[in-house]
């Protein structure tokens, strides 16, 4: 049976998009076999981090809607195996996602597949509601400033009151909190929130901590999953993530200032 | 909000009870009034109630003479008393009010246990206990009190009928005696909240001193006011 993992947040632009494809990717990197599915239906994005938007012929929607099939609309990765996208439609808006389709879908895709990464759009309406739903998992993007901390704070609530697993009183998704964009430099200036400031008004257990870097927008522009970019700090810390979701004890890393050396500081690096 | 000029409301004072329980009226101010010389400003202008036993035999003149002979010794003789049951045939003086036996009141409905049914045993008040967190958005009543063991997120909600516990950071909204009990408290681990109310007399974070900002605190009101104490 799948796993049904949501990214989700609350707030746009933190980085949901970014991590639904960077976890994905890790997860097949591992050796399951994985779908994300875009449910930002009418802002189509996921296609275009994972650089396979010249390839997208059927969405979710015409899946929903009986227009094709699953096999039809699933787009194979060609970097990483054992990787699926199911891209959002564009020409529709949430309204186009129904509670028994996105049902249907998940179900069959349960059948073939190890993990099911369901990105998220932003708000707390229908489409963040659909994405939530049915999850096992919950991923919490944060970035460290007051309004996404409250803004996922509100999405806990949602997770705990209006998905699946809350209305059939079954065992509560399982959440975790990712905080990306962190800076330690401005953290130490007093100008962003620490990991242990936003731990302590989430109070949910730490999944990672991705460090600010150019590497995600090179990365999103070059429809590369930033994961795959091991030199970066971003994506080693995407990597650790994924190791901790899978069960691996990893030290946080990143998370501190780096001291410059000597040579670094005669030569301006 | 207009400011009001009175209130009508119910209350229960403490008052000097004389109880008589004979007919010899000499005897009883000769011995009340060796009580006043003992100790004169104890009973100065003490309010009085004179309550007569069911036996004592009462009439209009020994009532006047009564109250004003008490009225020379310094007493404000508010009232008197007997049995509600009994009827006079002379009519009760006004300025002096016959009160309502409501000692012999309050003796009437008591319920045995066996006449008490278990659906007025569910219909008491009880606790609600949360132990995980309020999140933003979210918002929770109780019938009773309240008692929260995590935090109360900003933008959260908590309502109670009674009294709210909160043994996390409380940093959203807090309500207690939302239906008008003025006994109610609100009690904190950490006070960061945005709004806190007892019986609708709110205050703003704005307004609270900041000695007890994000330390352990509690909340109560007196004359309508409320009053922010550490704990």
């Amino acid at each position: 049976m799948a796993k049904i993992i949501v990214v989700t947040s609350g707030k746009g632009g933190v980085g949901k998009t970014t991590t639904s494809a960077a976890i994905g990717t890790g997860m097949a990197l591992k050796g399951y076999k994985t779908v994300i599915i875009d449910f930002d239906v009418g802002l189509r994005n996921l296609d275009l981090i994972m650089g396979c938007e010249r390839r997208v012929v059927y969405d979710f929607v015409n899946v929903i809607n009986q227009d094709a099939t699953l096999s039809q609309a699933l787009i194979k990765d060609k970097r990483t195996k054992d990787l699926y996208i199911l891209p959002a439609s564009q020409t529709r808006d949430k309204d186009a996602l129904t509670k028994e389709g996105v049902e249907a879908v998940l179900n069959e895709l349960a059948k073939d597949f190890d993990y099911i990464i369901c990105d998220s759009p932003a708000g707390i309406e229908k489409g963040a509601q659909m994405a939530l739903y049915f999850a096992d998992s919950a991923i919490v993007v944060t970035n460290p400033e007051v309004s996404s901390v409250r803004d996922s704070d509100r999405i806990l609530g949602i997770l705990q009151s209006k998905s699946r697993r809350a209305e059939n009183g079954d065992s509560p998704i399982e959440e975790h909190l990712l905080l990306t964009r962190y800076n330690p430099t401005r953290v130490e200036e007093g100008e962003m929130l620490s990991v242990a400031d936003v731990e302590e008004i989430l109070a949910i257990p730490l999944l990672g901590v991705i460090p600010e870097s150019e590497a995600v927008l090179k990365a999103s522009n070059q429809g590369t999953p930033v994961i795959l970019d091991q030199a970066a700090e971003a994506g080693q810390a995407y990597e650790d993530a994924v190791a901790r979701l899978l069960g691996e004890e990893r030290p946080l890393r990143f998370t501190q200032v780096q001291k410059k050396g000597f040579f670094k500081r005669l030569l301006g690096g | 909000m207009a400011t009001q000029d009175f209130k009508l409301k119910g209350s229960v004072v403490t008052t000097v009870v004389l109880e008589v329980l004979g007919d010899n009226d000499v005897q009883i101010i000769h011995g009340i009034s060796d009580k006043v010389a003992a100790a004169p400003s104890f009973f100065l202008n003490a309010p009085l109630l004179i309550s007569f036993a069911d036996h004592v035999n009462l009439t209009a003149e020994r009532l006047s003479h009564l109250s004003s002979s008490l009225n020379e010794l310094k007493f404000a003789v508010i009232g008197w008393r007997q049995n509600d049951e009994l009827q006079y045939a002379w009519q009760p003086n006004l300025s002096i009010p016959r009160l309502s036996n409501a000692k012999r009141a309050a003796e009437k409905p008591i319920l045995t246990a066996a006449e008490v049914t278990p659906q007025q045993n569910i219909e008491a008040p009880r606790t609600t206990i949360i132990d995980k967190p309020i999140r933003s958005g979210q918002q929770v009543y109780a019938k009773g009190d309240l008692v929260v063991l995590a935090a109360v997120s900003p933008g959260a909600e908590i309502l109670a009928e009674g009294s709210i516990h909160v043994y996390g950071a409380l940093r959203g909204r807090a309500l207690a005696g939302v239906s008008g009990n003025e006994q109610a408290r609100i009690f904190c681990r950490s006070l960061e909240a945005e709004l806190v109310s007892i019986a609708g007399n709110f205050m703003l974070s704005d307004s609270m001193e900041t000695g007890v900002w994000s330390s352990p605190a509690q909340i109560y009101l007196v004359n309508d006011k409320l009053n922010v104490a550490a704990l």
